[in-house]
């Protein structure tokens, strides 16, 4: 089974160290647990004002490899955005952007990811939206970071009915509350569980729009595919989670 | 959790287990059924289905009883000599009826030392939930341990607890962790095995709520050696269990 892993991260954590998170050693650590490609965000772009500089080492780390793709984030919160984006479609492997609202201190509703998200469309890119990245129960006690709501996401969802955006980082209930509200968008596997995750979620998200998404390194890659490659479902329906659907998104 | 309560879905769930190399699993009961409180009557509703799950699959489930301390000594005390005395119950689980801490423990930990079996807490690190007066903090399981040396205490949920559980739960010799809990977090089984050892590490899904593969990778994929997996994936459960 072939693997694509639309959620994977490089740089540094504030809150664990992460040892050896370098372009070169996340080659090894995927081709080691069988994943073929991945898109890649830096977890510098999260914390750091700029989220430019994050996105520049994501680049420059995998200008030689034809399998892992950038996904680099944007901040329409800060006022360079335009002058990011313009930097970003000068790439030409950037096919997706990252979007993190929860993190960067903005609404889905706002002017700015309304021009962002249009100005996206006209250069043919594919919008990433991350709801969270750590379970908000137990996040560092300095911080307070809540997680995309689901009413969010369904405005988010209907004022751009065509945009079929993939959301990350929603969780089993999260995403059958949002499913039932709007089914015009993608998820990713990587927050969403319950005991055989992929029977469940096909209960009320077709399998066609579920992607392979493991977090890592914030979390196992092992576990995380794992969960896609030893599913109930078909086989022909684990690998298009695993991969097949990532290569339609782009 | 209204699954896995009926015989053709404990089957099932039997069979995908066994299929990933489970041979024996812990049955905790549907113990939020109820509510974080329930009465003696629920408590004994929520036992008698765990007792009646572990007669369907005698060679594959151990059931555990599921207490509420705050309905006192004279009632804890039957349902403890009911389902361990009398069902055959292999340990304890206590959930969020009341925090670790509490006085009501004690005659909890007194019965498990008596019957000689282990005490599942949940435990979670809540930095972001404010009912400590119910739920239990990585410190309050430990200090539970602590004033029970001779009790067997496994701190449920290591990915809840984090990196500041396994900090709180070194050097505390009758004390285990189990690996369940939420996502599968990268490193936190290294840094658990690292800091207490693998032979206080055990192997838990949190099934039906988590996903059975996930729960195994998690430690399969750990950067940690064979023995450390064995033990945590077996031979850890099978001494606190009296198997061997």
């Amino acid at each position: 089974m072939t693997f694509i892993d639309t959620n994977f991260w490089m740089g540094n954590w504030p809150f664990a160290s992460i040892p050896e998170n370098t372009g070169i050693e996340n080659r090894r650590r995927l081709k080691r647990i069988g994943v073929a490609g991945a898109w890649v965000s830096s977890l510098d772009s999260v914390f750091q004002v700029d989220p430019m500089a994050g996105n520049r080492s994501v680049l420059e780390a995998i200008r030689n490899s034809r399998s892992i793709l950038p996904l680099p984030v944007l901040n329409p919160g800060t006022p360079p955005w335009e002058d990011h984006l313009a930097a970003l479609l000068q790439e030409p492997k950037v096919a997706v952007i990252r979007l993190m609202p929860a993190y960067h201190g903005y609404s889905l509703g706002s002017s700015s990811v309304r021009a962002l998200v249009e100005k996206a469309v006209r250069a043919r890119l594919r919008i990433v939206i991350t709801a969270r990245l750590v379970d908000e129960r137990h996040e560092h006690r300095a911080i307070s970071i809540k997680p995309v709501t689901v009413k969010a996401l369904a405005g988010f969802i209907e004022e751009f009915p065509k945009l079929d955006p993939l959301i990350q980082g929603l969780n089993r209930h999260e995403l059958e509350a949002l499913a039932e509200s709007n089914s015009a968008f993608l998820t990713d596997t990587s927050f969403a569980e319950w005991e055989d995750t992929l029977a469940v979620l096909k209960r009320f998200i077709p399998t066609r729009r579920i992607l392979f998404g493991s977090l890592a390194p914030l979390q196992s890659l092992q576990a995380q595919v794992d969960k896609v490659r030893l599913s109930s479902l078909p086989a022909l329906q684990r690998e298009m989670v695993a991969s097949g659907n990532a290569r339609k998104f782009l | 959790m209204g699954e896995g309560r009926l015989r053709a879905e404990v089957g099932k769930l039997r069979r995908r287990a066994a299929r990933f190399g489970i041979e024996r699993m812990v049955s905790l009961g549907d113990v939020l059924v109820y509510g974080p409180s329930p009465n003696a009557k629920q408590l004994r509703a929520i036992n008698d289905e765990t007792a009646k799950i572990v007669s369907w699959e005698p060679d594959f489930f151990f059931g555990f009883c599921y207490l509420n301390p705050t309905l006192g000594e004279r009632a804890t005390l039957a349902e403890i000599d009911r389902c361990v005395g009398g069902l055959g119950f292999r340990g304890i689980k206590l959930e969020i009826a009341n925090n670790a801490r509490a006085a009501c423990m004690k005659p909890v930990m007194k019965a498990a030392e008596r019957y000689d079996v282990p005490v599942l807490q949940h435990t979670w690190s809540q930095t972001k939930i404010r009912l400590r007066s119910m739920h239990s903090d990585p410190e309050d399981t430990c200090l539970l341990a602590r004033r029970h040396p001779n009790t067997r205490v496994i701190m449920a949920h290591l990915t809840g607890c984090g990196m500041r559980g396994v900090l709180a739960a070194r050097h505390i010799d009758n004390l285990w962790v189990d690996t369940s809990g939420g996502s599968p977090e990268a490193g936190i089984v290294e840094y658990a095995v690292s800091n207490l050892g693998s032979r206080r590490v055990l192997y838990g899904s949190d099934l039906p709520i988590r996903d059975l593969p996930a729960a195994i990778g998690q430690v399969s994929g750990a950067e940690i050696s064979r023995s450390d997996k064995n033990a945590i994936f077996h031979d850890n459960a099978a001494r606190l269990l009296k198997l061997v």
